[in-house]
């Protein structure tokens, strides 16, 4: 008999309905049939979906094919083949008592068959089928000096302790029974675990006992309702598993949220002040003066053919430090100034704050005295403070300024040395980072990037081509675009008593007081708990024939935020997650090749000072990276999933060092790399 | 031995038949059995492991079911990168060297990270390709064609290849 025939004769001789009892009440199915000693169930018929449900199975069937595939809820998946009767449990064959068949636009499946594929066993009494959810599964795993054992059950199971010993454990399981083998001889830390069902087919309960071995310990654990699972092992063993963490969904909220990118050029009143927990406060005796960022960039900072801040102004060909052996200050009515006494060649760079303070750091220099702090006489200069900062393998030496006003400062090799010169001159230049060198070292950095149709500096002075008369570069060249990932409804991930939109937002500001205090140009594509959107993006988006217009009007207004200024770089901050709770680190994905670099700068700045796992420079198809056009890259700072990378993402001294490391790969990267103009010249 | 002359044929002929139904019902170039990837958790190390077909093997069908095995994952126990447990394949439509692969709304909760994201995705991609014939991937959600997955990181509104990796 044919499946077209057995369906012909079912639709054509009504047949009993048949009667079935699940989990304390009727299991009805609207569309069924007796079939070969078996059932006939259509795979849309609710009653079928009521069952599933309940053991936590999924059933995917599509048009013009021929599978249909059930994945149970512990991912052993089911396969059905229409027009066979041979089905699959996993990795096992069985034979049906029929083929499932196609009628109607529905596929009817062998419902005994399925029932028992799905670990619940059909227990016939006089007039009804009693569907007895099974504790189906033991699985008995060696790990190490551990066993683990998983118990796994066709419906969410609740486990009753009877007796909890050392090295003995009894749980009662209510509401299923066992086709489990009695008895069985496990070795290791369990000797045995025994099985026996208790009850009725409408009331059964399967009870376990595990015996451990002597001197043994355990700990129960679930990972899901469907499951139990405990671990035997010696006392001087770790007990803990690592259990997969749920993941709750989040859907993005109203775009109700509506803001516009944050711009900002200057670290804000409230910023967190950079350095705080690594480089003491060089303020004057006021303590007025806030902390200068101390960043020097580690020696493996660099990318591949370029250099390092340090690096870049450490003397060519040397790599003996040179020495300040004196300080001397210098105030006069209408001027003050610095005059530092120096053995042996090195490099400088000075920065110019936006808050008057302008500071300059020596190079691969060391500084024979204490530091200094001076508050002196002058109308011009607040305080002076003179430190030394860095690290062993790379000295710098500080000096820095907080003026009384708009100043002009300059500094310039002498004979013994270097001077530096604050004048009551406003200072016209818009500058704001320069270069030298003093005793004959050379800057060893790569060729300045030409910007805005200048030639590079000759002269090495600027990091950044043209000169303080030629003005600042109008091409947006200075300016880094900082993307603190999700925001307002978009909540990203959300594990630990901890938020990724809020995360990433903390961290992004970080990078950008540090930034800023660099003498870069910050922006980002949001500054509050906003999902940031260009509602004027949408109508075109809607229009443009691709798909999912308001995702990508998201998505788009973030990139444009970098794309109409055509930064430097881009750089979208986020937060990781793994369902289990192993995967730690920080990750730094990229698309376009020109991306690459930066990457690896970050990865040499960040993972240092983050201390976090180094997940690598991967590449994905990620869209913020994927349509910026300039270099790129999304930071996944750590796993929220994680205990040691939540505790870190907990901990704001962390989240400062983890700025420290992005706003030093970024500053490595972007100060000795030309900007990328468009992604047609890529 | 003439006897036995028409039992030799008709066993010839019977085995002659045979082979053509095997050689026919298995023109796609598709074996026993498929290679299905997952990927670890380090988010980017792919695992093959075999599935053994059922009877059908036209490409249509060893596409869906080849889909389904990769949503499903690998058994429970292994560490590997997974989609939501809900998530279904609705449909595996094949143009070749394209298949579009229609995922249900559930896979909208694994916009938790590129990790995730990225290793769910990639498992996929690499179990398509690895059908005779297909080098890229659509992905559908609910029949819908979508940039991202709602507040998530991998453009999808692209054919994915092994290259978007």
């Amino acid at each position: 008999m044919t499946a077209s025939a057995l369906a012909r004769a079912s639709a054509q001789v009504p047949a009993p309905a048949p009667a079935f009892w699940f989990e304390g009440a009727p299991l009805t199915f609207e569309h069924a049939a007796p079939m070969n000693g078996d059932v006939a169930v259509g795979i849309r018929d609710p009653g079928l979906q009521r069952f599933l449900s309940r053991v936590g199975a999924t059933i995917a069937y599509g048009a013009q094919q021929r599978y249909v595939v059930i994945t149970a809820n512990d991912r052993r998946t089911v396969a059905f083949v229409i027009g066979d009767t041979r089905y699959t449990v996993g990795a096992g064959a069985m034979r049906a008592a029929f083929a499932p068949f196609a009628q109607n636009g529905d596929v009817a499946l062998p419902f005994i068959a399925l029932a028992r594929a799905l670990s619940v066993e059909p227990i016939d009494i006089p007039g009804q089928t009693i569907l007895e959810p099974q504790l189906g599964v033991m699985d008995v795993r060696p790990d190490g000096r551990r066993t683990i054992v998983t118990l796994h059950a066709a419906t969410p199971i609740v486990a009753h302790t009877i007796v909890d010993q050392s090295e003995r454990l009894q749980v009662a399981f209510d509401g299923v029974g066992t086709t489990l083998l009695p008895a069985r001889k496990i070795g290791g830390p369990i000797s045995e675990i025994d099985v026996f069902a208790t009850g009725n087919a409408r009331t059964p309960t399967a009870t376990v006992t595990f015996a451990g071995a002597a001197g043994t310990l355990h700990r129960v654990a679930s990972a899901s309702p469907y499951e139990y699972t405990v671990v035997f092992g010696p006392p001087d063993v770790s007990l803990d598993l690592r259990l997969p963490v749920s993941a709750p969904s989040y859907a993005r909220g109203e775009a109700s949220q509506t803001g516009s990118p944050a711009v900002v050029a200057m670290p804000p009143a409230n910023a967190p002040q950079p350095y705080a927990t690594d480089v003491p406060p060089v303020g004057g005796p006021s303590g007025s003066y806030a902390p200068a960022p101390a960043y020097v960039a580690p020696a493996t900072a660099t990318p591949a053919g370029a250099e390092s801040p340090a690096n870049a102004s450490a003397p060519s060909g040397s790599a003996t430090p040179a020495v300040v052996t004196a300080v001397t200050f210098g105030p006069a009515d209408d001027a003050f100034s610095v005059h530092l006494t120096i053995n042996g060649g090195s490099t400088y760079a000075w920065h110019r704050l936006l808050d008057d303070r302008w500071y300059l750091d020596l190079a691969n220099a060391t500084l024979t005295d204490a530091g200094r702090d001076e508050r002196p006489d002058s109308p011009l200069v607040d305080s002076v403070r003179v430190r030394q900062i860095g690290t062993p393998d790379a000295p710098v030496v500080r000096i820095a300024f907080t003026l009384k006003g708009d100043h002009r400062v300059e500094a310039a090799p002498s004979g013994d040395g270097l001077t530096i010169a604050v004048s009551a001159a406003p200072d016209d230049a818009t500058a704001r980072i320069g270069t030298g060198s003093v005793g004959g070292a050379t800057i060893a950095q790569a060729s300045p990037p030409a910007e805005s149709g200048q030639p590079p500096a000759m002269d090495g002075t600027w990091k950044f081509g043209g000169s303080a008369a030629n003005g600042p570069p109008v091409n947006g060249s200075r300016i880094i675009v900082l993307d603190p990932g999700h925001g307002g409804g978009d909540m990203g991930t959300a594990h630990n008593g901890l938020i990724e939109k809020l995360i990433t937002l903390d961290i992004s500001r970080r990078v950008r007081a540090l930034l800023a205090a660099q003498g870069w140009i910050v922006k980002m594509t949001r500054d509050s708990d906003i999902d940031p959107y260009n509602p004027a993006l949408l109508p075109a988006m809607q229009t443009d024939g691709l798909p999912n217009a308001s995702d990508r009007a998201y998505l788009q207004t973030r990139c444009n935020v970098a794309n109409d200024v055509n930064a430097r770089v881009f750089v979208s901050i986020h937060v990781n997650y793994s369902p289990s709770t192993s995967p730690s680190g920080t990750t730094f994905y990229y698309t376009k090749p020109q991306d690459v670099a930066l990457a690896q700068a970050l990865e040499r700045a960040v993972i240092p000072a983050a201390g976090t796992a180094d997940d690598g420079v991967v590449h994905a198809n990620y869209y913020v990276t994927k349509h910026t056009t300039m270099p790129a890259v999304l930071i996944e700072t750590a796993f929220i999933s994680n205990p040691g990378d939540a505790a870190k993402l907990a901990d704001p001294a962390w989240l400062a060092s983890i700025a420290r490391g992005i706003a030093g790969g970024i500053d490595a990267y972007a100060r000795v790399r030309p900007p990328q103009t468009s992604r047609a010249d890529q | 031995m003439k006897a036995l002359r028409p039992a030799l044929l008709a066993v010839l002929f019977l085995v002659a038949v045979a082979t053509a139904w095997y050689f026919v019902s298995h023109r796609a170039g598709v074996g026993d059995a498929i290679t299905v990837y997952y990927t670890k958790n380090d988010g980017t190390t792919e695992v093959p492991w075999r599935v053994t077909l059922g009877a059908a093997r036209d490409l249509p069908s060893v596409a869906f079911y080849a889909a389904t095995q990769a949503v499903a994952g690998p058994p429970q126990g292994v560490d590997a990168v997974r989609f939501p447990a809900t998530t279904r394949v609705l449909a595996a439509t094949v143009k070749a060297p394209t298949v579009t692969i229609d995922l249900s709304n559930d896979v909208n909760s694994s916009a938790q990270g590129g990790l995730l994201e990225t290793g769910e995705f990639k498992g996929l991609v690499w179990t398509m390709t690895a059908l005779p014939g297909i080098s890229a991937v659509i992905v559908r959600v609910n029949g819908a064609a979508v940039a991202t997955l709602p507040g998530g990181h991998l453009e999808l509104d692209e054919p994915l290849t092994r290259a978007s990796f």
